[in-house]
């Protein structure tokens, strides 16, 4: 008999629906938890804004009209226009994509980095792990931001190279946790018994370790999308990061803000923007925390 | 611990030669020819083949790669494209001014950070609790270079207290230094906050308690000398942060330090001292982390045994 077979068996053995799962459990949690739907509701707003935010802008987000230059929030212009007399709440809209894409791809690209190396290194142990994390403490040695300029530097502007240079300097924070998991997982009874049973390593660590430290990995990856949208608004202020046509918040923030002294919406409210967004993967990943993993809990 | 504090410093050797490896190999990916930088605009092809050849280019890369270490071990990292200045000399002269920023937002941090957090945690679930985390939430969530700018709108443009860029004085240190501490400060409200909430559910707090020590004994000599440990630690590590956003912040306020530098060379491509910067970079975090590792290990022995 396999070890999926007695894992079946019991299932049908078990008394059905006096015990709650697992996932009902965490979804009832997650319901009581004011801070995660708070944020959960912020993300899907801005999910929604990303996707079908060209179609929703009050005004043409690239349109000059330089009679409009600098118009205080009003009736017409909910967040005022910039110099330009482009309409902020619009321009606004259309960065919330960009944002979102750096978010999400350099987080997924650092975890499909960071957890095998992670795995690797933790359940491997010995010389290969002390090799691999002298490497993980020696890019973290470095500022990221400032490893992330001098990737730019080389690339050039474009939110593919931002991306690219936040996923180089952001990874082995993923190792490092994933690394942690899997060294206290590896010592436990159903790891020891698959390994008596030959699997090989590959599958012990995907197949039996690996969906053990998913509740931790996954809070991580919420409140770490906060990181590059943070650094991608940097990285555009220095004008190191998006382009022109590509005009993230940060690239707004950065053009208009020499008039901060006379027109401080156009540079005020991109940042709440980040702000806002930043603020709700933080809500939402605090709230995951709580109800995945509560062993983290405060 | 004279054990530990060795393996600490033995670990470091590969760290420190990986970090050469990766400065190194970082800049001879950039495009661009460092000699026709160095030569300008109107040099002549023999001229730019001249400096090609003083530079030590046309070696294979490995052999420059040990020519840049064994200057490095002697502290000589080269000298500038822009100016011919030397590299280490030049960054030396800046650095100080971001150190004395950096410092001075650590104040900030940890001076709003450990009291609200403290009082969060001793009134947990209460209205001020609420306010505390929500602080740190937006403290953490905020853009720093966008905080420094709403501080300038504020303090300089509407309120004309503060001068809005500049250093030197102790009121052009103000602004820059919240714009760079206020993100760790949320983060060390919450670090504090739940440190102290596991500190005062242990055994030893309830019986300090019931010895009938006052509440304010109990909290501050002995909850939060142990609830301060995992604080000790984040210093360490938030200094990478503070050195990487020391480079906006000092862009913002024209801060003449070494971030604000660091970004002129860097968009003027003069390789030798984005190496160099770099390397002060990463070596300034190494020490200071092998430092506060050092610290731990006499404040929680248990760590040395590891």
């Amino acid at each position: 008999m396999t070890v999926k077979d007695a894992k079946v068996s019991s299932e049908i053995g078990a008394p059905i629906k006096t015990s709650t799962s697992f996932r009902d459990d965490a979804i009832r949690r997650f319901k009581k938890n004011p801070t995660a739907i708070i944020g959960l509701i912020i993300a899907i707003v801005f999910v929604l804004i990303a996707i079908f935010g060209r179609y929703i802008t009050p005004h043409d987000p690239f349109a000059q009209n330089i009679v409009n230059s600098h118009q205080a929030p009003s009736a017409e212009h909910w967040l005022g226009t910039d110099f330009f007399g482009r309409d902020v709440l619009s321009r606004i809209i259309v960065g919330a994509r960009i944002s979102l894409l750096v978010g999400i791809s350099v987080i997924t690209i650092r975890a499909a980095i960071g957890i095998p190396y992670g795995l690797i290194a933790g359940y491997y142990g010995g010389k290969v792990e002390m090799v691999m994390m002298r490497i993980v403490d020696a890019v973290i040695s470095f500022p990221g931001i400032i490893l992330a300029m001098a990737i730019m530097a080389v690339r050039g502007q474009g939110i593919e190279n931002v991306i690219l240079a936040l996923s180089i300097t952001g990874w082995p924070m993923f190792a490092r946790l994933v690394r942690g998991e899997a060294m206290s997982l590896k010592e436990r009874e159903y790891v020891q018994a698959s390994r008596a049973l030959g699997y090989n390593d590959g599958k012990i660590m995907f197949q039996h370790i690996l969906p053990n430290c998913l509740a931790t990995i996954i809070v991580y990856a919420t409140m770490g999308i906060a990181t590059p949208i943070l650094a991608e608004a940097g990285l555009s202020f220095l004008g190191l990061g998006a382009t022109a046509e590509q005009a993230t918040w940060g690239f707004q923030m950065s053009i208009e803000r020499q008039y901060l002294r006379y027109a401080w919406w156009s540079v005020t409210f991109p940042g709440m923007a980040v702000m806002i967004v930043v603020l709700g993967f933080n809500l939402l990943g605090d709230g995951l925390r709580d109800v995945l993993d509560p062993r983290m809990k405060e | 611990m004279h054990i530990y504090i060795i393996k600490r410093l033995l670990q470091a050797i590969p760290v420190i030669l990986l970090v050469t490896v990766i400065t190194f190999s970082l800049i001879h990916l950039m495009p661009g020819d460092p000699a026709i930088m160095r030569a300008g605009e109107d040099a002549t092809l023999e001229q730019v083949e001249q400096i090609r050849e003083a530079m030590g280019l046309n070696e294979p890369i490995p052999a420059q790669y040990l020519n840049w270490m064994s200057g490095l071990v002697r502290g000589d990292l080269g000298e500038s494209l822009q100016d011919g200045r030397p590299v280490f000399t030049t960054l030396m002269q800046r650095l100080p001014a971001t150190l004395y920023l950096v410092l001075a937002s650590f104040v900030v941090s940890l001076a709003i950070g450990i009291p609200v957090g403290i009082l969060s945690a001793v009134r947990q679930n209460t209205f001020i609790d609420t306010f505390a985390r929500g602080f740190a939430l937006l403290g953490i969530s905020m853009p720093s270079f966008w905080f420094g700018l709403m501080l300038v709108l504020l303090f300089s443009y509407r309120l004309q207290w503060l001068p809005a860029s500049g250093a030197g004085s102790f009121q052009q240190l103000i602004m820059p230094a919240l714009a760079l501490g206020m993100a760790s400060a949320g983060l060390i409200t919450r670090m504090t906050r739940s440190s102290m909430l596991e500190v005062l559910k242990q055994d030893y707090i309830r019986t300090a308690r019931s010895k009938g020590l006052r509440a304010q004994i109990v909290i501050y000599k002995h909850a939060l000398k142990n609830a301060m440990l995992p604080v000790v630690t984040v210093i360490g590590l938030q200094l990478g942060y503070r050195l990487g956003g020391s480079v906006i912040v000092e862009q913002i306020f024209a801060y003449p330090g070494i971030g604000r530098f660091a970004y002129t060379r860097l968009l003027a491509r003069d390789f030798p001292m984005i190496m160099g910067n770099l390397f002060i970079f990463a070596m300034i975090f190494i020490i200071v982390n092998i430092l506060t590792d050092i610290v731990y290990g006499f404040l929680e022995p248990r760590i040395r045994y590891d």
